[in-house]
């Protein structure tokens, strides 16, 4: 079942399986903040494990119970024996979710050992230099930061394919001013899905030295999403047709198709969805590179 | 009272209660006998068959029926009290759900004509849609036949052969068990594909088509319900899919 919480200032709207997205459409932006010129703090979870899922075909059959016969001697029997039916078919269907993304996880088992060890400190590391930006960032909970004006919070979850080809990030980000936590300036989700992987044997790929192949797709993806949400947050992701079409790509064997609008397109095309998330996905053919958009498209 | 009289009585009221159940019986036979005779197996799938692929001289017209617009539907809320409380629970979804386009299914017309022309049939696009229910009922007894009477289209449009594009509902489904929703709303797309030989009336293609989708991650985000959205978008997608498929390999 789906909540909504607040936390840390966000308005979310979380699952029973911790996973939490912005409430649709609530990436309000206003006038532009050119945050790589800026710098900001980046918050995360630091010395936790890197959240990673299995991933899961969400449109898989979740109905439960057919034709029902309420045993009713008088109305409030007749609406206790709804309230009680209701009961049972909603904790059936959380039962469900459940077991579903517990069968989906399985396909990170091989790389248990190497997922224990990877924490955010070290995502981070890897990747804030990689960002590309003139500002300064610092990492709270690692730097010895100065108070900066602007905080950056990412809550990024990982997601592997099934066929463990393709590794997907869906990064909710949230930016506020650091006097002011529970004003958010911008809050969104930006997912990247990664090129497919063709090696002949994905699971010793992803596991030989230590993930290292693991663990730097993970962050390219990170650095990626988060490059995404800082040109959105000053200005320069526009649509470029300002119309809405249905878009195809591919997650491992999964076809997805997207109703979104196109905002850039280079070796991977970005467009934002109906609920205002970004979304980067490889280009089946590679088009032609304009220098000044691709440069930080490269992944 | 008399026995004779007692015994009278008794027989009295078992001839009535004997006539009351012998008149339910008959009703009840009436109403099987009329049922039985309306109901008709539903049409099974004809695959294209070989001789259609290769008969390429004959001018194919492409046509769909009026598409519906986009609305809900809740299965299992059968009873009349079950039906009003669905709708009442889900009436947000069901005013944004009417709101959507239909646009993208007119696609269709083309996409089968470009498909047909590039396997070398001749192929004529029919812009206006077609009232199958005006046909006049088909008299024959011939396994697959349609059920009503195109043939005299052959003449009002000009083509031999009749490809009929038929959305027959397109929109949210909700399943229910009486008055409790048993999963979450699904995009759902259901129609008809089929070719009709303008001579003979014989169905030389015929595909049921029924896609479901439900939304990425959670549905319940009114008052626009994007993912449900995308779901919508999506299962119109994969319905040209379904329906072209055939035609495709």
């Amino acid at each position: 079942m789906w909540r909504t919480v607040r936390q840390c200032g966000l308005a979310i709207v979380c699952a029973t399986a911790a996973v939490c997205y912005p409430a649709s459409q609530a990436n309000a932006i206003g006038a532009p903040i050119k945050l790589a010129d800026l710098g900001f703090v980046l918050k995360l979870p630091i010395s936790t494990k890197v959240a990673f899922q299995g991933q899961v075909d969400d449109a898989s059959a979740n109905e439960t119970g057919g034709a029902m016969l309420y045993p009713a001697p008088s109305f409030i029997g007749l609406l206790v024996g709804i309230a009680t039916h209701g009961a049972i078919v909603g904790a059936e269907q959380s039962r469900k979710q459940s077991a579903t993304q517990k069968a989906a996880d399985q396909v990170l088992e091989p790389f248990k050992p190497v997922l224990d060890d990877f924490l955010y400190s070290e995502l981070v590391q890897r990747g804030v230099s990689d960002l590309g930006i003139s500002g300064p960032v610092q990492v709270h909970g690692l730097d010895q930061h100065e108070e900066k004006q602007w905080v950056v919070e990412s809550q990024p979850l990982f997601i592997l394919s099934q066929d463990k080809s393709v590794l997907i990030l869906e990064n909710t980000v949230a930016v506020y001013a650091a006097d002011a936590p529970k004003t958010q300036r911008y809050t969104n989700v930006i997912k990247v899905v990664s090129p497919a992987s063709t090696d002949a044997d994905l699971a010793a790929m992803w596991s030989a030295n230590q993930g290292e192949a693991l663990k730097q797709l993970s962050t390219n993806l990170f650095t990626h999403s988060l490059a995404l949400a800082l040109r959105e947050l000053d200005g320069s992701l526009d649509a470029t047709q300002h119309t809405t079409k249905t878009f195809r790509y591919t997650e491992g064997n999964i076809k997805r198709m997207e109703r979104a609008e196109l905002l850039l397109t280079c070796n991977r095309s970005v467009v934002r969805t109906l609920r205002g998330w970004l979304v980067s996905v490889p280009n089946p053919t590679p088009a032609t590179p304009l220098p000044s958009v691709c440069e930080t498209m490269q992944m | 009272m008399p026995w004779q009289d007692r015994a009278g009585v008794g027989v009295c009221a078992f001839l009535g209660n004997l006539k009351m159940k012998l008149k339910s019986l008959w009703a009840a036979l009436a109403l099987v006998a009329t049922l039985a005779g309306c109901a008709s197996p539903p049409q099974a799938a004809v695959d294209v068959s070989g001789d259609f692929m290769t008969a390429k001289n004959a001018a194919i017209g492409i046509v769909m029926t009026p598409v519906p617009k986009a609305d809900t539907q809740f299965p299992g809320a059968g009873c009349l009290l079950c039906m009003a409380t669905a709708s009442l629970a889900n009436s947000s979804l069901t005013t944004y759900v009417q709101t959507l386009p239909t646009d993208d299914l007119t696609a269709l017309k083309s996409d089968f004509a470009k498909l047909l022309e590039s396997k070398g049939f001749t192929v004529r696009i029919i812009s206006e849609p077609l009232e199958v229910k005006n046909l006049p009922d088909s008299k024959s007894t011939t396994p697959n036949t349609a059920k009503q009477d195109f043939t005299a289209l052959k003449a009002k449009y000009g083509v031999e052969k009749l490809l009929v594009i038929n959305v027959s509902q397109i929109g949210v489904t909700r399943p229910y068990s009486a008055y409790v929703s048993v999963g979450d709303p699904k995009a759902a797309l259901v129609g008809t594909g089929y070719i009709v030989n303008l001579s003979t009336n014989a169905l030389e293609w015929y595909l049921p088509v029924n896609v479901v989708k439900g939304a990425d991650h959670a549905w319940d985000e009114p008052p626009k319900f994007p993912g449900l959205e995308n779901a919508y978008f999506q299962v119109i997608e994969m319905g040209k899919e379904a329906f072209t498929k055939p035609f495709s390999m």
